[in-house]
């Protein structure tokens, strides 16, 4: 975090300043300080958001992870990604092993984003927004794997209403912990 | 290391509540009690299904799950797989336990028996245990019923009891 901020902070001052492997961006970006925030989220490579859906597409948790006030956007993302998740249930590409597999794997890619999903055996989803553009599987497969087991966690407290969303805090904490460590593992 | 339960506090505890529901809150509505009862088995059902299912891939048919239940699930629970499932290839799914483990350390009241036996011995005490027993097997009717419905099956479950530690349960699976 700290660093994007820095890095930020460095663009905005020398808002000429143009690195290469944007140039083909840029012309989707014309205002200079957007620019600067997509050259920031390139750089770091962290999970901008997670979300857990219930069977009905009910909301139960989602949790944005960016300084910048984009929520909203990031929101949408992870609604979009709801039909992706439909379409790939309803007419599985893939066959054999990997047929019924939780893990559903890169569901669409934008231009700053990759947005992977995860459908448990009770039909929630589970999805995620990085910004790690060349993620490795491994590391995704093991982020959702722990994400599941504090899903489980959270849901099996005797105070929590099935199909609410899911207010606990040690669910939080802990989700924002293992959001921290992928981030970690990934730029190792 | 997996966690370990205790049977005895377990079995303890199950009796418990059913006698408080049965002769404390709901004394006078014995339906009431057995809902009540089978809402708390629905509940567990419904967390534990969730657990037991996280590193499986997802079930592509009915039988998958029932057969899940049958082997994954019970012997989490249990230690044991059920010994006997049957079904009509139309949603009845009958699911036998020989030696049902919440039913091994039950033994049928003696005077019941006694007053059984004046005037149809084996049917009376029969009727009797059934009536005991059957109260203790709404929980676990409700967590078949909870981890099921959880998978996405929405269905129907009830117990028979034949002989006594042997149990079976009958999942109707609703289209």
């Amino acid at each position: 975090m700290k660093s994007g901020q820095s890095l930020r902070d460095q663009y905005c001052k020398f808002p000429h300043f143009k690195p290469n492997y944007v140039e083909v961006t840029q012309p989707r970006l014309s205002n200079p300080t957007c620019f600067a925030f997509s050259v920031c989220a390139l750089q770091e490579k962290m999970i901008v958001c997670v979300a857990v859906v219930g069977h009905q597409n009910n909301p139960l948790y989602i949790q944005s992870f960016t300084e910048a006030d984009d929520a909203l956007k990031l929101h949408h993302i992870v609604h979009c990604s709801l039909d992706v998740v439909d379409e790939r249930v309803n007419n599985p590409k893939k066959s054999g092993p990997t047929l019924n597999e939780t893990f559903l794997g890169l569901l669409y890619p934008t231009e700053n984003y990759k947005v992977y999903g995860y459908l448990t055996n009770t039909k929630v989803k589970f999805i995620m927004v990085t910004t790690d553009l060349d993620v490795r599987d491994a590391d995704v497969r093991n982020f959702f794997r722990r994400f599941h087991a504090a899903y489980v966690d959270a849901v099996s407290n005797p105070f929590h209403v099935p199909g609410k969303k899911i207010t606990s805090r040690t669910f939080a904490e802990r989700v924002s912990t293992i959001v921290k460590s992928f981030g970690l593992n990934s730029a190792g | 290391m997996g966690r370990e339960v205790s049977e005895s506090c377990l079995e303890s505890l199950l009796t418990e509540i059913v006698s408080s529901y049965c002769n404390g809150f709901y004394a006078n509505k014995p339906e009431l009690a057995a809902r009540r009862i089978e809402a708390i088995g629905f509940q567990v059902g419904h967390q534990l299904s969730e657990r037991y299912t996280i590193d499986r891939q997802r079930f592509t048919d009915h039988l998958e799950a029932i057969k899940f239940i049958c082997k994954d699930f019970w012997s989490e629970l249990f230690k044991k797989q059920i010994d006997n499932l049957k079904t009509n290839h139309r949603g009845t799914f009958v699911l036998q336990d020989n030696r049902f483990r919440w039913l091994a350390h039950m033994s049928v009241d003696p005077s019941l028996d006694a007053s059984g036996s004046i005037q149809d011995p084996s049917a009376m005490a029969e009727n009797k245990a059934a009536q005991a027993t059957g109260m203790h097997l709404y929980f676990p009717c409700g967590i078949i019923r909870g981890a099921l419905s959880n998978l996405g099956i929405p269905c129907a479950v009830s117990a028979d009891i034949s002989n006594l530690p042997a149990c079976s349960f009958v999942v109707r699976i609703k289209a």
